[in-house]
């Protein structure tokens, strides 16, 4: 991530200094700036409020039954002694929000869940297979009907808006699934 | 129908926890506090991601480069995508202005931008969570998910198309 960060960073700042005038960068700094205050105060009002939720829920017997069943069917992406109780409710609720496409919900899931999955990590410095599994599946998009999507489209003119569902599933399918068999190949030489 | 999704699973979840007798109220704000945490602590990861992705647009760097003949103006999506959902949405309207949203072009924009998250902040977000700072293969792996979804929305786009 550093590599990344920084030479966008330099790269940027070069280029505006030749190419357009040095005023750009602080310009977009400041106003970048003032952007993610205002992101981090819409972020932070939603996670607050699903956190609030999801602790009562995870305090209900039922329905923290109802999850680790849920998780049943995801069970086979991820290896068994690596995953504590807690961490399956997490996942499950974590996968099904993101189906769902509530965004929210699911960013509270996530980071809950791979703490929990850190609990019971052996080496707390490296990723294990299962967390690794567990960030891979919340970088790619596994939302079935892409809402803001289409109703955008719907917003400039599309003649078909909807056309787009099959292709976005077929797309996500296929970019998880190489995602998901090139950790399994890159893996041992991580290990 | 996927409207009435979100209350009922709130209402649901409210139900249940009064039924059981638990101290709802308590609960929702022990959950709040942990919340509040959480959302201090992403804070400066969203900051630094918002700031480069930022200064990518504004410097308008991307629009130059033209690579393997692509379309310059899907290449920014394409890199943009991973870093920030708000700058790559501002890529998809001008996109949609320029070359309506049932072209090659905005077809391709409109599968990419629905079927890939915003992978580098996800990761760096999850990653803060645990204190982790080598990670270095799921970036990879991430990516290549990314680089595959850009390829095959290109393909599907142009036998949409034609």
């Amino acid at each position: 991530m550093s590599i990344i960060f920084s030479f966008i960073f330099i790269i940027c700042v070069i280029f505006s200094c030749v190419f357009l005038s040095p005023n750009i960068v602080l310009e977009s700094i400041t106003n970048s700036a003032k952007g993610a205050i205002e992101n981090i105060c819409i972020i932070a009002s939603m996670l607050i409020f699903w956190s609030g939720i999801f602790n009562i829920m995870s305090n209900t017997k039922l329905l923290s039954k109802i999850s680790k069943k849920l998780y049943s069917v995801f069970s086979f992406l991820f290896k068994k002694d690596e995953v504590s109780d807690k961490a399956k409710e997490y996942i499950s609720l974590n996968l099904a929000s993101n189906i769902m496409g509530v965004g929210n919900a699911a960013t509270v899931n996530s980071l809950n869940g791979i703490e929990e999955l850190q609990k019971s990590n052996k080496d707390k410095k490296k990723l294990n297979k299962s967390m690794a599994t567990f960030i891979l599946l919340n970088t790619s998009s596994l939302q079935i009907i892409p809402t803001s999507m289409i109703s955008l489209r719907v917003l400039y003119g599309s003649q078909n808006p909807s056309a787009i569902i099959i292709p976005v599933i077929i797309v996500s399918v296929i970019s998880l699934s190489v995602a998901l068999i090139s950790l399994n190949l890159i893996w041992r030489f991580y290990e | 129908m996927s409207n009435y999704l979100v209350p009922i699973f709130i209402l649901v979840v409210l139900i249940l926890g009064v039924l059981e007798r638990k101290n709802v109220y308590n609960l929702f704000i022990e959950g709040a506090i942990q919340g509040i945490k959480t959302a201090y602590n992403i804070f400066p990861y969203v900051f630094a991601i918002t700031i480069i992705s930022g200064l990518l647009k504004d410097t308008k760097i991307l629009s130059n480069i033209s690579l393997f003949g692509m379309d310059g103006n899907l290449l920014p999506l394409i890199i943009m995508k991973p870093l920030s959902g708000g700058a790559s949405a501002s890529i998809i309207v001008d996109i949609f202005k320029n070359f309506g949203t049932d072209t090659f072009i905005g077809m391709v924009a409109s599968i990419l931008m629905a079927s890939t998250e915003t992978t580098l902040y996800v990761i760096s977000i999850m990653a803060s969570r645990i204190k982790l700072k080598d990670t270095k293969i799921v970036i990879i792996c991430g990516l290549i998910g990314d680089l595959t979804a850009a390829i095959v929305a290109v393909i599907i786009s142009k036998l949409i198309t034609g």
